[in-house]
């Protein structure tokens, strides 16, 4: 992101953006913001999306830079090391791409942006025996292959990696669907089972393109099922609650994304009905 | 999930729902709820209240909007049965066939006034079972045990409609039609579901939009289009009230939000 990158490089002590997984995804727009677009025809989604690009530039790449340089001390991170010249660091991505905008350097290739690999990681997508992701891929896999397919232009193979990783991002979501589907079947319709779909090593850019329809899904779903008027009130709202925290294991920003939605269950305590201050009512004729 | 304030129209949508009722006694002057009124000789004494014509004679069955019988039927002047899209007959048709059931043609917001309707029933059975028994004779009695069963079943069976096979064709068709024109699938929805998918083609064109776009695209936040738009307009000392409708001069309509697009 080239418009964020020339900001950072303006000021020298950047904004603390905080890169561990849990709170990268509390600075995203909060979830609270329910509306797909507000008033002006901006989309939340969209923010989120680019958010997620734009969080995805403090991941680190190994980076060969073509001058020396001293240790820079940043504010965000701890410092990036002592550039020398031929001699490949680990920088943050915003910074590799950076530079190599500016032929200052060169970005090597990921472990996992190779075209054996993505073959090995397509093939475990389409295995229907495996439930879970392939756990190559990192979480921000499509963000950073993003990033570094636009800039570097002389990897072998560029055009083979993007088209395995359109294929592995269509498998993936279709597998995410499927495990919708059969939530639907099995365990939205009753009440009192947990429902929870395994989305382990499930990537960031997946998580956002979902995450409004299934959230607007399972508060509708709260909605239907908590209106009993009984001491089962309780329960059914620990369940939905329950139900948000387990529908994404294994990763643990996903729930600090969640968990917001929990305020909801909470605010809907004074819509049941209370009748205790009725019984008093007299008969008029 | 739809604010819960009073104000929200949603629920006061919902509310208007008609549930057939039966009064308990004479309603003084509110003949014209009876269906056929117009049979009913009013032209001869007006300015008699006590006309016995324009009494509801009791045990006159009437629908009225939910929001009307609720005092009501707290009070015990009416008794309430089941609205007829929530009865046993219909509810087992949707069962046989979710998908294909148009549930917006009978009612609009027919969760929610399902909803609403269950709550007015286990509402009057709790205020009824703190009056001393005497007060409910014994059909009053059983038109509420039929009341709580029905809604009880009803309950289920919104549940199971709604995340059922209409879930999962609301997300098909949400995260694959983009730019695309769903209106003959959209029509047969409600409210809820309707917001359902609108949520869920939203996170599908901001899908796309970043595959296009990237991080490239960045669009002004809302305080920062009213502050520029203040700030061309020269209002800073105007009494004009800023609303959205204002701003048409950004207008960035993103190709989201399937409804307005008029193709």
């Amino acid at each position: 992101p080239t418009s964020s990158d020339s900001r950072r490089s303006r000021y020298k002590p950047t904004t603390a953006i905080i890169t561990t997984r849990t709170t990268a995804t509390m600075a995203a727009p909060s979830t609270a913001s329910s509306g797909g677009k507000n008033a002006l025809g901006l989309s939340e989604d969209f923010k989120r999306h680019t958010c997620s690009g734009f969080l995805a530039g403090d991941e680190n790449v190994r980076f060969v830079p073509s001058f020396s340089y001293d240790k820079i001390e940043l504010m965000s991170r701890s410092s990036i090391g002592p550039l020398r010249a031929g001699i490949d660091t680990v920088v943050p991505l915003w910074l590799g791409v950076l530079l190599r905008q500016r032929n200052m350097g060169r970005i090597l290739p990921l472990e996992w942006m190779d075209v054996d690999v993505l073959r090995g990681v397509l093939q475990h997508e389409k295995d229907p025996t495996k439930a879970s992701f392939s756990s190559e891929l990192p979480f921000r896999y499509a963000e950073l292959a993003r990033s570094i397919l636009a800039v570097e232009s002389d990897i072998d193979q560029a055009d083979q990696i993007r088209l395995l990783l359109e294929d592995i991002a269509t498998v993936r979501m279709d597998k995410i669907r499927r495990n919708l589907h059969t939530l639907s079947e099995q365990s939205l319709s009753q009440t009192t089972t947990l429902p929870i779909i395994d989305v382990t090593n499930i990537g960031s850019l997946e998580m956002a393109a979902l995450r409004p329809f299934i959230t607007q899904a399972f508060r509708d779903h709260l909605t239907l099922s908590r209106k009993i008027q009984s001491a089962n009130n309780n329960t059914e709202k620990n369940a939905g609650a329950q139900q948000a925290r387990a529908s994404r294991l294994g990763r643990p920003s996903a729930k600090t994304d969640i968990a917001a939605d929990e305020d909801e269950n909470d605010v809907v305590d004074d819509e049941v009905p209370v009748n205790k201050g009725r019984s008093r009512i007299r008969r008029f004729r | 999930m739809q604010s819960s304030s009073y104000y929200d129209i949603d629920s006061i949508l919902s509310e208007e729902e008609l549930v057939p009722c039966t009064n308990l006694f004479d309603f003084a002057r509110l003949a014209h709820l009876s269906p056929d009124y117009h049979t009913i000789d009013t032209t001869s004494n007006k300015e008699n209240n006590n006309n016995k014509a324009l009494y509801l004679p009791e045990s006159s069955s009437f629908k009225m909007p939910l929001w009307s019988i609720e005092q009501w039927t707290q009070l015990g002047f009416v008794k309430i049965s089941v609205p007829k899209h929530f009865r046993q007959t219909a509810r087992e048709r949707l069962q046989a066939d979710p998908s294909q059931a148009d549930l917006r043609r009978y009612n609009e917001r027919f969760y929610t006034s399902g909803l609403k309707w269950i709550a007015l029933v286990s509402s009057t059975s709790t205020t009824s079972s703190t009056d001393t028994n005497k007060n409910l004779s014994r059909q009053q009695r059983q038109q509420q045990e039929i009341n709580q069963r029905e809604a009880k079943a009803l309950r289920t069976t919104l549940l199971q409609t709604y995340t059922g096979d209409r879930l999962r064709r609301t997300l098909d068709f949400a995260m694959s039609s983009v730019g695309d024109d769903v209106s003959f699938y959209t029509k047969k929805l409600t409210e809820m579901e309707r917001h359902l998918f609108q949520r869920g083609s939203s996170g599908a064109t901001a899908f796309q939009k970043w595959k296009t776009y990237g991080n490239r695209r960045i669009e002004m936040g809302v305080l920062a289009q009213r502050a520029a738009s203040m700030e061309t307009r020269g209002c800073t000392s105007s009494s004009k009230v800023v609303t959205p409708d204002n701003h048409t001069n950004n207008t960035t309509n993103a190709t989201g939000n399937k409804r307005q697009r008029r193709q």
